[in-house]
């Protein structure tokens, strides 16, 4: 019989260091680096580099789940279908509020709203749909 | 949808991660069919069949 897995060898367990890795200690690194470098960087390119450099880890977290998806089993594979699902309805609810808002002559809202909707929904709707497939 | 994975697993003595192992699952999945939270798809019932040797109508059993 296969013997199972180790907790720490789980996909989702995995998956989970990998995003807290990139996004609690990679992103604030880089971007702080990023903030630190910048004003001596005198080339518009390179400084516009420099500024994107924290742009990294989160496309890595994208990397990393689309790795945790091809391994995830089929209840995973829907919890992570929900969040998403749930994520990007928040994101176009705020993006078209925001942009009625904008039409009636609000200020445009800041692009770190929608990352901030989008990432934490998920991560939201993650937690919750693990509690009620726990 | 009703289920007898709970029944079945004990008269085996398996674990629900033995279980999840044979099924290459996580435990969480096998929990949640136990728990009826979840209903496995059509290939997943067959391996679950398969690791009983039973018919998938012997486990699975249609809510009255």
């Amino acid at each position: 019989m296969p013997s199972p897995r180790s907790w720490w060898t789980r996909p989702a367990v995995v998956y989970t260091i990998q995003v807290l890795v990139l996004m609690c200690v990679a992103y604030p690194a880089l971007l702080l680096g990023s903030s630190a470098v910048r004003p001596y960087v005198s080339s518009n390119l390179l400084r516009a580099a420099v500024s994107v450099v924290p742009a990294i880890p989160v496309l890595l977290v994208g990397v990393a789940m689309a790795r945790f998806l091809r391994q995830a089993d089929e209840l995973q594979r829907r919890i992570q279908l929900q969040a998403m699902t749930a994520s990007l309805f928040a994101v176009m609810g705020v993006a078209l509020t925001a942009g009625f808002l904008e039409v009636g002559g609000a200020r445009p809202l800041t692009a770190w709203v929608y990352v901030i909707v989008g990432g934490g929904v998920w991560v939201l709707a993650i937690a919750l749909l693990q509690l009620r497939y726990r | 949808m009703r289920n007898r994975l709970r029944v079945l697993r004990a008269e085996r003595d398996w674990s629900q991660a033995d279980l999840a192992a044979r099924l290459s699952v996580s435990r969480q999945t096998v929990n949640a069919i136990e728990t009826g939270k979840y209903d496995p798809s059509l290939p997943l019932a067959f391996a679950i069949a398969r690791t009983f040797q039973l018919a998938i109508e012997e486990i699975f059993l249609p809510d009255e």
